[in-house]
């Protein structure tokens, strides 16, 4: 791939084999799915599921998430009715596994809409855990409650308050921050050259990611752990943002993780800017790597 | 202790439990003990269920939009379990659980108001009472009030029944399921 003129990312020197990301770019990416093991165990559900045509292939690494082989949208499926599953990209589950929630945790999702990561996060606490799903758009709750309900989890709240304001009265032991982005993770180059799924908000994207950031990790209890996520390639709006967070709170700390899936590490400096050393713990996935959407995490803790 | 925040539903005191369990054991034969791991809040037409859990305390001040699963509607003089309650809950149904074969799976998705000597002409129908399966066409008449159906080992949704007549509360998008179903190969795919 030498045109050039179909690089979406002409700044980010940083991305291994660029060439290999831009041909990946050229095809849809795979389905992945999630089964819910709430209803039924995920033996029978994989076998449901199945059963209505879709072959399965399951990811090891990563607790409940199958490739999906069907050609028609998961949604009309009668197992997704039934809430036998959550058709969701394989990387939305690296910062869920980031955060490593467990039942006695009360959990934070800060931006939960439409409830992907809540759901899963509710997945890997046996429904057991307490997880306030937050979302400050009202409109975008109606799906998030809807999966909610679809799945029969028992283990959530919503609530609907802007991020930045968030009440600091019950102090969280996980805090999930998968922040509004630019979404650059999921581009995809149509046979016109058009890039495909390019949001065409005009917001100030860092600014919202720095105030959000800094406010779910006051949210959080001494010796708790956050994730912020995005799904986005952007530095400004990923590393930028967490070392914005440092400067800010000496006592956040960026944690090292084993991330079950490739990864990068997260850059300790872009053109003009310096980050740290510490951003290398920070994980970058790349689509052409991992063959879903391209995402980023850092899994931080607040010392006590 | 701080309040809670008015936005939350009104968490069920023990008496209250004890009676609505009384309640669902009664007429569903559920055991209370299943639902002893949660919260029951109420709001004036609903129960909801919240797993319990013993931070729950810190979250008294948060505003909120709702709180937990949705489970038991109530309607009138009638407990409604909801689609999602019946889901995860429906096989601890002793009581109230029909057991239907395709045929007249179609005919409840397709139609409101249903006699239900047209469904037992179609197929047979099992009533579910005190965990043993009854033929349908063995029982004069029915208890009033809300039953669950089977399928295929699917809970589909409830449905009320009075002096032998059947109204379907199937959602509508259950009943699309249904209606696009292939049965007739004997497979349930939509
Ligand atoms: C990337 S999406 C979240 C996806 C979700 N975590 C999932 O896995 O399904 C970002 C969400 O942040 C919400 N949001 C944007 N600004 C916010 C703010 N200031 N406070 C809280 N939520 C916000 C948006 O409405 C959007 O639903």
């Amino acid at each position: 791939m030498s045109d050039r003129l179909l690089d979406p990312f002409p700044d980010y020197d940083f991305i291994p084999d660029k060439d290999a990301l831009l041909l990946h770019m050229l095809r849809p990416l795979p389905s992945y799915l999630r089964i819910n093991p709430i209803y039924i165990s995920e033996e029978d559900a994989v076998e449901a599921i199945s059963a209505e045509g879709i072959s399965l292939k399951r990811v090891a690494e990563v607790p409940l998430f199958y490739k999906a082989d069907w050609d028609k949208g998961l949604g009309h499926t009668l197992s997704y009715k039934r809430g036998l599953f959550y058709p969701q990209a394989l990387s939305s589950a690296i910062p869920c596994l980031a955060l490593q929630p467990t039942a006695q945790c009360l959990i934070l999702d800060m931006c939960a809409a439409p409830g992907g990561k809540t759901t899963y996060l509710a997945a890997l606490t046996e429904d057991k855990g307490l997880i306030v799903a937050n979302d400050r758009n009202i409109r975008r709750l109606t799906a998030l409650n809807a999966n909610i309900k679809r799945m029969g989890l028992t283990s959530i709240v919503v609530s609907s308050i802007s991020g930045e304001a968030f009440p600091l009265y019950s102090r969280f032991d996980r805090v999930l921050v998968d922040a509004p982005c630019s979404g650059e993770g999921k581009y995809r180059i149509a046979p016109s050259g058009d890039v495909l799924s390019k949001s065409a908000g005009r917001a100030n994207l860092p600014a919202i990611q720095k105030g959000l950031i800094v406010r779910s990790f006051d949210a959080l209890a001494p010796n708790g752990v956050m994730v912020y996520s995005t799904c986005t390639i952007n530095p400004l709006e990923n590393e930028a943002v967490v070392a914005y967070l440092l400067k800010k709170r000496e006592n956040a700390k960026i944690e090292q993780w084993s991330s079950p899936i490739a990864s990068y590490q997260g850059l300790t400096a872009y053109r003009n800017h310096i980050f740290g050393e510490e951003l290398r713990y920070a994980h970058r996935y790349y689509p052409h790597k991992i063959d879903s959407v391209g995402f980023f995490v850092a899994k931080i803790s607040k010392s006590g | 202790m701080t309040q809670w925040d008015s936005s939350w539903p009104k968490f069920l005191s023990q008496d209250e439990r004890d009676g609505l369990f009384a309640c669902l054991g009664r007429e569903f034969g559920i055991p209370a003990t299943i639902l002893s791991p949660y919260e029951l809040l109420k709001t004036s037409r609903l129960y909801y269920l919240l797993r319990h859990h013993k931070k729950i305390d810190a979250l008294r001040p948060l505003k909120i939009q709702n709180a937990g699963l949705p489970a038991i509607r109530i309607m009138k003089r009638h407990l409604k379990p909801t689609t999602e309650f019946i889901r995860s809950f429906g096989q601890f149904f002793t009581k109230r659980l029909i057991i239907v074969g395709s045929k007249a799976l179609m005919t409840i998705a397709t139609k409101k108001t249903i006699e239900l000597s047209e469904l037992t002409g179609l197929s047979d129908l099992s009533l579910l009472d005190k965990g043993r399966a009854i033929d349908i066409r063995s029982i004069s008449s029915l208890e009033t009030g809300f039953y669950l159906i089977k399928c295929r080992e699917i809970f589909w949704g409830s449905v009320f029944i009075r002096d032998n007549i059947l109204i379907s509360y199937f959602s509508k998008n259950i009943n699309k399921t249904v209606l696009s179903m292939d049965i007739c190969n004997n497979r349930l795919i939509c």
